[in-house]
């Protein structure tokens, strides 16, 4: 008996053991308060500030284990950045509203105008759909911290230069090219889609008799229904800029479309934070779940919750999933405030001022991890008690 | 998981035509033995159910991510069972002892019943959880599917065990959708 017993008994605890390890490892989701992420938006925007150069442009990358600056550029991420920082100002940082409108200068001065519209477009370079996006949502995020209307003029440019891209589909070209005046046809944007869906929606915000809703309302369907199909994804892609988007319309806007496609996207942000508050970094765990991931991959998840949570909070059809999502953006909160650089540990490197307040992923960080994860963060304050 | 889904998975991971065979051929027909086993692992899994929070909590494991591991043992369990549907002839302890060994273990509570079990009472809590298994259990106890021919018997368990890859199935991508 027992030895016939012995194999069931085996198999059960071998199954659990592999199950645990290999499918529900700990999930870590260390407690945070909002003091501590305060913390870690000041010192993330100090990353930020401490990179803007007299060009205008921000510091791109860093290596702290080599001491290697990466001297690339990519002005879809300088506008995500200045979004960012215009964020930390709209929290008392006014050192960051001045950072903000430093780099600004090296947005205005790369502008181009056509008849109706304006965009912003790098010399030699396509005119790309996405940095034109996250301007716009720059901008914006700017007169809601100063009041100054001064930029109305722009924004609206600059949004009817989106809305010139978009086809009847609802998709929109993720470039424009100078040599022959017009969209660049079947080149769609990972993201940009969705970068320009909410700078059309925060347009309808601002100016809502001004007929920007028709445009972003269709680019939200197309993000809902067809890209999947239509741009060849596997899957429906989380796309935090899409969450963005949502988050900008008052729930009567929304039909159960796009409610529905709302309701998704808190899934897949979800399953990122819950899979990153599995991953340890060492051992077994490191083989079977990877590196703790990067700051923009975790960052762009929490923004994506912090989005949808406050949708959530204005639509009853979404009340259900409220709870989980404070959880969640609590839970990267707590990760990504452990996870930063803090001042002691960045003077054990050659360049602490470009290692302190920085998240690194394998030795390596990205203005754009700051970004996301600085703007997650802020969300995330809505979620976490004091 | 909804309610009806829930009962087809615990139907099909209980999978009364492959064990009324099983108990059969084990020596354990006997109505009273039975019915003590069938008691035992309704009264587990109920336990089970109704302690799924406080074990995940102490686990540090989502409701969401045990959905997606009890998918993907359902899945494993309900493959195994549709390629071999039949049970192995398990030893058992004398007299009443046979209830617990081997009509309660290893024959009714499978790991994919057990994982079932946590998941399902952390979502829709031990009641919806004790009705689906009892419903379950019943199938076991009323129908005499050791009666039916070997080769209906073997196509009734196949076709349970394809409940259980469907409910594996919905339990991961629930688990992969939901926050």
């Amino acid at each position: 008996m027992r030895r016939l017993l012995f194999p069931h008994l085996a198999i059960w605890l071998l199954g659990g053991v592999l199950v645990r390890v290999a499918i529900i490892p700990p999930e870590n989701c260390p407690t945070v308060t909002s003091g501590a992420i305060n913390t870690a938006v000041r010192e993330g925007a100090g990353w930020l500030k401490r990179g803007l150069g007299n060009d205008g442009r921000f510091l791109y990358g860093y290596h702290r284990n080599t001491d290697e600056i990466n001297d690339s550029y990519n002005v879809t991420r300088h506008a995500g950045v200045l979004l960012a920082l215009y964020q930390v100002a709209g929290h008392g940082d006014v050192e960051a509203l001045t950072t903000a409108d430093g780099g600004l200068t090296y947005v205005t001065d790369r502008l181009v105008d056509r008849e109706d519209w304006t965009a912003l477009a790098p010399p030699g370079q396509r005119v790309r759909l996405g940095a034109n996006s996250l301007l716009l949502a720059a901008l914006a995020q700017r007169r809601a911290v100063t009041a100054d209307d001064g930029y109305d003029a722009l924004m609206k440019r600059l949004g009817r230069f989106l809305a010139s891209q978009q086809l009847p589909s609802g998709a929109i070209a993720a470039f424009w090219d100078p040599a022959t005046g017009k969209p660049v046809p079947d080149q769609y944007g990972r993201f940009a889609t969705g970068e320009a869906f909410w700078g059309l929606a925060i347009l309808n915000r601002l100016f809502p008799s001004e007929g920007w809703g028709r445009p972003a309302l269709a680019v939200a369907h197309y993000l809902a229904t067809e890209r999947v199909a239509s741009e060849g994804y596997a899957v429906r892609l989380a796309d935090h800029w899409a969450a963005y988007g949502l988050a900008e319309f008052d729930p009567g806007d929304l039909d159960g479309v796009l409610v529905d496609y709302a309701r998704r996207l808190t899934g897949y942000f979800a399953l990122t934070i819950r899979v990153e508050s599995q991953r340890t970094g060492s051992g077994i765990n490191l083989l079977l779940r990877g590196y703790p991931g990067p700051g923009a991959g975790i960052g762009t998840a929490g923004e994506g919750l912090g989005a949808l949570l406050r949708l959530a909070r204005r639509d009853p059809r979404l009340a259900d999933v409220q709870p989980g999502l404070a959880e969640r953006i609590g839970c990267m909160a707590g990760i990504m405030a452990g996870a930063q650089v803090d001042a002691e540990e960045a003077s054990q490197f050659p360049r602490p001022g470009l290692t302190r307040g920085a998240w690194f992923y394998r030795d390596y960080t990205q203005m754009d991890d700051q970004q996301h994860v600085v703007s997650a963060l802020l969300a995330a304050l809505a979620a976490v008690s004091p | 998981m909804s309610l009806p889904l829930l009962i087809l998975a615990v139907v099909g991971a209980v999978n009364a035509p492959r064990i009324r065979p099983a108990l059969a051929r084990a020596g354990t027909a006997r109505w009273t033995v039975a019915t003590a086993g069938l008691g035992l692992a309704l009264a587990a899994v109920v336990g089970v159910a109704a302690g799924s929070g406080p074990f995940l909590d102490g686990i540090d494991v989502s409701a969401e991510a045990w959905r997606v591991a009890a998918g993907v043992v359902l899945l494993a369990a309900g493959v195994r069972v549709v390629v071999s549907p039949r049970a192995a002839v398990e030893p058992a302890l004398a007299g009443y002892g046979a209830a617990l060994v081997p009509v309660a273990f290893p024959l009714l509570l499978t790991p994919e019943l057990v994982m079932l079990g946590v998941s399902a009472g952390a979502d829709l809590g031990a009641v919806a959880t004790s009705l689906a298994a009892a419903i379950a259990l019943a199938g076991v106890a009323v129908i005499p599917y050791e009666r039916f021919p070997a080769t209906l018997a073997a196509a009734a368990a196949r076709f349970h065990g394809a409940f259980v890859v469907v409910g594996g199935l919905a339990l991961i991508v629930e688990g992969i959708r939901d926050i």
